[in-house]
């Protein structure tokens, strides 16, 4: 909608030029006094019968360039891929991007497949035609419309030839298990069903290989354990091995018994064994199962998506029966999973029975780790937002609460309000917001998203995929207005809601990080910083003047393309008024102010005649609760945040006074600096002066004369250290040597324990004297244990020379003269 | 999620493991032998880096020094004279989880283990490889090894050797793909422990030379160095093994080196005059067969079995 955002909508066909009605906002012709009470009663209460209605020709002002509407850039239909990949990431992709890139990819030159690349636009279309009816199998409607362009076109010759090998080379291309999805409105749905079966698929064959890798180490401590157990021990060698038929095993066997030395399981660990192979086994045997579930109401239309079973529930039981059937299936899961932590936690050696027998016992799905909770067929409960939004809400906040990675898919329209009010013909007030009550809950996945924004939406799945956590996926649908179709088709309708702010589209992802920020992503809307979109408009002023008008696109605008809604709008008259106020402009008023206002938006007629149209108060009403939570929504996702502007002035403000102060105490210091040399320069001038007066011969004093003549007035340099601070400096140096001189002899025996290599000569010496400290290094223990004599001996045959013996602690041992004599080298 | 999810309770309880969890038989070398020191040194550093000793496994050769696995309560290996490398290199291989320390002597590593010596250093996977060089065979008494000095008596020379002596450290450096060599000795134990640590923290082979004294057939042999710390070159570098300021004291002589140099390395580690310890060169990025063995492991013998049918399929005729 905006220049400076994705543009959703296509312009093509090039409407009528836009013309302002003669009465211009800046012709001051004031309104009849009558006219304007008239218009004031009809703002404030539009039930009252008028005519003055907008024709159904009417559209947005701001929409006037996507009148004739052109689907070339709409990504639907898209190609899915749902057997194809084994990420887990549904392969989707618009067809018009596929068709593009195989093409590219097998004629790359621009003259290459020139009539395929010539007439791609019209093979798209019938393409989409074709695929109008959802879950066509891409390769098959592919063929039908590439024989009908060549019917079409009718070429013979090397032509045709080239055409159909293109053609054949596209159909060979495209994958056997395509699926076109049209924008219709359960499109979404079915996007979501698909993907979660494609992601269940993957991680269930990643399940089934971490079960047969399992199982085989499992099997195999089995056999070790059957190999040391008399009676089941085989021999094992290979007769055709390196001795070959020469070689007698079983005489080998028998000489050197079966099982000397072996120890055998405990039989209750090998029984354990053998039960969690059981499972394991079982689990191999039978086929994997990830069918998807679609919990629906009994009057929503069914779905029939191959591969996925759908349960009728009515809407106040939908969210229950979908619990009911994920427990279901997590217990029969929960007796695999169990059995792999047991099987993991035997093959490892960790396993405690008196720790894990208990809690194994007790086994369900809080304790499934992500990728179990993945691998558990996806169970999606579908509901509209009107139905759910009365009494399915209560057990829907139930389920959030739950931690059930169950999947709610919530489809919304978007002029709605699904509050249970008469959604044709009232814009509602204060609307209830599904999405937003998700993000209250706080650990759940919401993706609000849109039909028209497959992109967006698939997105907000991959990131449901991701925490094993429930899911609230709020979609608006492809609409088809209460009228019937939308003027503008659906693809321009459906983004229409979403830059209207109708339907914001957001992310809240817990898994995101642990900042509201990175949770939180409202980027995908058209201008996300801004209230409102704005559109450029070119048109022309009554007398043929080209103009520009800046025209944001309100939830107004988006009104006057329902057909029930537009008992809200009123054609103005062609006159001039202060009254008449730009909607956006009366919703920033005061509401003192914009009482007195008349709001309108601009509308324009097929013929492209402007007319300002007059929006109900109901209507503005609505606006201003959208904008409201528009506003909401950004401060959460961080634009435009009052608190950090609030903050950032304020810590601007700061930085600025911190750097006036200190730029202010530099100068004051500068200046008492300056002072300061400047009194010091003349006392020494006076001091020299008076010295040279007193003592100084005529010689010196021209010298001095001639030197001061030359100087600069202060000098900066750094000065020298005095002699008197260096021998300060130096002392502390000189006080430890005459330390160390003086050091005495240490009274006590101790060892340099870091030095001690561990050769365990002084412990085999005496082991209670000696001991080894944490380290395993030696350390002196108790030294009353031994002698004196011990010490030096130990001392004296220590490689590492780290064992000093100090002095004798008990004066009546023998022989001490010569033992300290001997002790000395090593004190 | 929710608070609700209990997997911790199918946690084992992490375990502190002391330095008795690595201390197996007691040691049988001669009292005053150097190898106490390095298999303190390997005990400590398992402690403190609290290796599970079921994921350790120590891998020797044959000789004095490579009775270490018998004394260390980890999984252990004793092979066969010379083959301490190709074993660990084959468990390394099939079980990357596990730390490897090779214990090899001068005689098993650069005599009769010369070839697997070059080619383990040129594989360069991910152990630690403690050369313990006393100078001489000592478990079979006192035969000369290709570290004896020239002139020194052994029962195979008894007149004196008559070759020069191999120089483990420098040799190494010469090989391809070297990506860490150091030299430290078993009686500076703050030396040893800090240059060990060095090297179980890199990733790749790393070669320690340890001049160890053997206290009944070299006696004496390292007398001049641990006795006159002056006639070692400590090596220096921010880079290289760090010790404490007040141990490195003890050694007058000091020179910066970049680990990184092999040039200078190469002249280091056969100085003139004095023995350079420390860390002679160290280079982290240097290829490591782990990365290309270890392909396919955990695959069960029915996806190796696919697996081997896919390759033969290719070369099939039709």
């Amino acid at each position: 909608m905006e220049a400076t955002t994705d543009q959703p909508l296509t312009e093509a066909n090039t409407p009528p030029t836009p013309t302002l009605p003669p009465d211009a906002p800046n012709d001051n012709a004031p309104a009849d006094a009558d006219l304007l009470r008239s218009l004031h009663a009809w703002h404030v209460s539009p039930t009252s019968d008028t005519t003055d209605h907008p024709a159904a020709d009417t559209l947005p002002a701001a929409l006037h360039a996507f009148r004739k509407p052109d689907d070339s850039d709409c990504p639907h239909p898209l190609l899915v891929s749902p057997e194809s990949g084994d990420s887990g990431e549904l392969p989707c992709l618009p067809l018009a991007d596929w068709l593009k890139s195989r093409i590219n990819a097998f004629a790359p030159e621009e003259g290459d497949a020139r009539i395929l690349k010539d007439n791609l636009v019209r093979l798209e279309q019938l393409v989409r035609v074709a695929a109008e009816t959802p879950g066509r199998n891409a390769a098959a409607t592919l063929l039908a419309a590439g024989q009908e362009l060549e019917t079409e076109l009718g070429l013979n010759g090397a032509d045709a030839l080239q055409l159909h090998e293109g053609l054949a080379r596209l159909q060979a291309d495209c994958p056997k298990d395509g699926l076109l999805l049209p924008l219709r409105e359960d499109t979404p749905v079915r996007l979501l069903v698909l993907a979660l079966s494609h992601a269940a698929r993957a991680r269930q064959i990643a399940l089934t290989q971490r079960v047969s890798r399992l199982a085989g180490q499992l099997r195999e401590l089995i056999r070790v354990d059957d190999s040391k157990t008399p009676g089941k021990r085989q021999t094992g060698f290979d007769p055709a091995g390196m001795q070959g038929g020469r070689f007698n095993a079983d005489a080998l066997d028998k000489l050197l018994g079966p099982a000397r030395g072996a120890v055998t399981m405990p039989p209750e660990k090998r029984k354990r064994l053998e039960q969690v192979l059981e499972i394991l086994d079982h689990h191999l045997s039978a086929a994997p199962r990830a069918q998807a579930t679609v919990v629906r109401s009994p009057d929503s239309p069914a779905l029939t998506i191959p591969g996925a079973a759908e349960v009728e529930a009515g809407s106040d039981a939908l969210c229950e029966k979908a619990i009911e059937i994920f427990d279901s299936q997590a217990a029969d899961h929960a007796r695999l999973f169990g059995a792999m932590r047991v099987g993991s936690l035997e093959a490892e050696g960790s396993y405690i029975p008196e720790r894990h027998d208990a809690l194994l016992g007790t086994f369900e799905w809080k304790s499934f780790d992500e990728g179990e909770l993945l691998a558990l067929p996806p169970v999606v409960a579908h509901e509209s937002a009107e139905k759910l939004a009365g009494a399915g809400m209560a057990p829907l906040s139930r389920l959030m609460q739950s931690g059930r990675p169950i999947h709610t898919f919530v489809s919304v329209r978007p002029a709605a309000a699904p509050d249970g009010s008469d959604s044709a013909t009232d814009p509602g007030g204060v609307r209830f917001e599904i999405g937003y009550l998700g993000v209250s809950h706080r650990e759940t996945t919401v993706n609000q998203s849109s039909a028209a924004r497959p992109e967006h939406f698939l997105l907000g799945v991959k990131q449901s995929l991701a925490g094993g956590r429930p899911a609230l996926h709020v979609v608006a649908s492809a609409s088809q207005t209460d009228g019937g179709p939308s003027p503008l088709g659906s693809p321009v309708h459906s983004n229409a809601a979403v830059a209207s702010r109708a339907h914001p589209l957001f992310h809240f992802n817990p898994e995101g990080g642990a900042t509201w920020a990175r949770r939180f992503d409202l980027d995908a809307n058209p201008a996300p910083n801004a209230a409102w979109p704005v559109v450029e408009l070119d048109c022309l002023d009554a007398a043929g003047a080209a103009k520009t008008l800046s025209l944001p696109f309100t939830f107004a605008d988006f009104c006057l393309l329902e057909e029930g809604l537009r008992g809200h709008f009123r054609v103005l008259p062609a006159v001039a008024d202060a009254h008449f106020t730009p909607l956006p402009e009366v919703l920033d008023l005061p509401p003192e102010e914009a009482a007195e206002r008349l709001p309108f938006i601009w509308g324009i007629a097929s013929d492209g005649a402007m007319r300002r149209l007059l929006v109900s108060r109901p209507l503005l009403q609505a606006c201003r609760d959208r904008r409201n939570f528009w506003r909401t929504l950004q401060e959460l996702g961080g634009a435009d945040n009052e608190h950090v502007t609030a903050a950032v002035q304020r810590e601007r403000d700061q930085l600025q006074a911190k750097h006036a102060a200190e730029l202010e105490q530099l100068a004051q210091k500068a200046a008492a600096d300056i002072e300061a040399a400047r009194k010091d320069s003349v006392r020494g001038a006076m001091a020299r002066l008076s010295e040279l007066l007193l003592n100084g011969t005529p010689e010196t004093l021209r010298a001095t004369a001639l030197s001061l003549a030359n100087s600069t007035p202060i000098e900066t340099t750094a000065s020298e250290p005095t002699p008197e601070t260096a021998s300060e400096e130096v002392a502390p140096d000189a006080g430890e040597a005459a330390e160390e001189e003086a050091a005495p002899e240490p009274a006590a025996a101790y060892i340099d324990s870091h030095l001690c290599t561990s050769c365990n000569d002084c412990i085999n010496l005496n082991s209670r004297l000696f001991v080894y400290n944490a380290d395993k290094q030696a350390t002196i223990g108790d030294i009353s244990a031994g002698t004196f004599a011990q010490l030096v001996k130990a001392a004296q045959k220590c490689p590492s020379r780290c064992i000093h013996p100090g002095k004798p602690h008990n004066p009546d041992e023998p022989n001490l003269e010569k033992l300290v004599a001997q002790a000395k080298p090593y004190q | 999620m929710l608070s609700l999810k209990t997997d911790w309770s199918l946690d084992v309880p992490p375990k502190y493991y002391t330095l008795e969890d690595y201390q197996g038989g007691e040691a049988r070398w001669c009292t005053g032998c150097g190898d106490h020191g390095v298999l303190t040194a390997v005990q400590r550093i398992c402690r403190d880096e609290q290796l599970a000793p079921e994921k350790t496994v120590c891998v020797s050769g044959i000789g004095c020094s490579s009775r270490f696995p018998h004394y260390m309560k980890t999984y252990g290996f004793h092979g066969l004279h010379g083959r301490a490398l190709p074993v660990a290199c084959g468990v390394k291989a099939r079980r990357p989880d596990l730390h490897v320390w090779v214990a090899t002597g001068d005689g098993d590593c650069c005599s009769i283990g010369a070839g697997h010596w070059v080619h383990a250093v040129r594989y360069n996977m991910d152990m630690v490889v403690m050369l313990f060089d006393n100078n001489i065979y000592g478990l079979t008494k006192m035969q000369s090894s290709p570290t004896t000095p020239m002139g020194f008596k052994t029962n195979t020379h008894p007149r004196g050797v008559v070759i020069p002596a191999l120089n483990p450290a420098s040799t190494t450096l010469a090989f391809a793909n070297v990506s860490f060599v150091a030299r430290t000795m078993d009686w500076n134990p703050v030396h040893l422990h800090a240059t060990l640590h060095k090297a179980f923290k890199h990733r790749g082979l790393s070669f320690v030379h340890i001049m160890q004294r053997c206290p009944h057939f070299t006696p004496g042999m390292y007398d001049g160095l641990q006795h006159d710390p002056s006639n070692l070159l400590l090596l220096e570098h921010e880079n290289g093994v760090q010790i404490d300021p007040n141990v490195a004291k003890i050694f007058p002589n000091r020179v910066a080196h970049d680990p990184s140099d092999i040039g200078q390395a190469h002249a280091l580690s056969h100085h003139e005059t004095l023995v350079a310890i420390g860390l002679l060169f160290h280079d982290p990025n240097r290829a490591v067969y782990d990365d290309f063995v270890q392909q396919g492991i955990g695959s069960t013998a029915t996806e190796k079995l696919e697996g081997l049918n896919r390759a033969f399929d290719e070369f099939a005729i039709s």
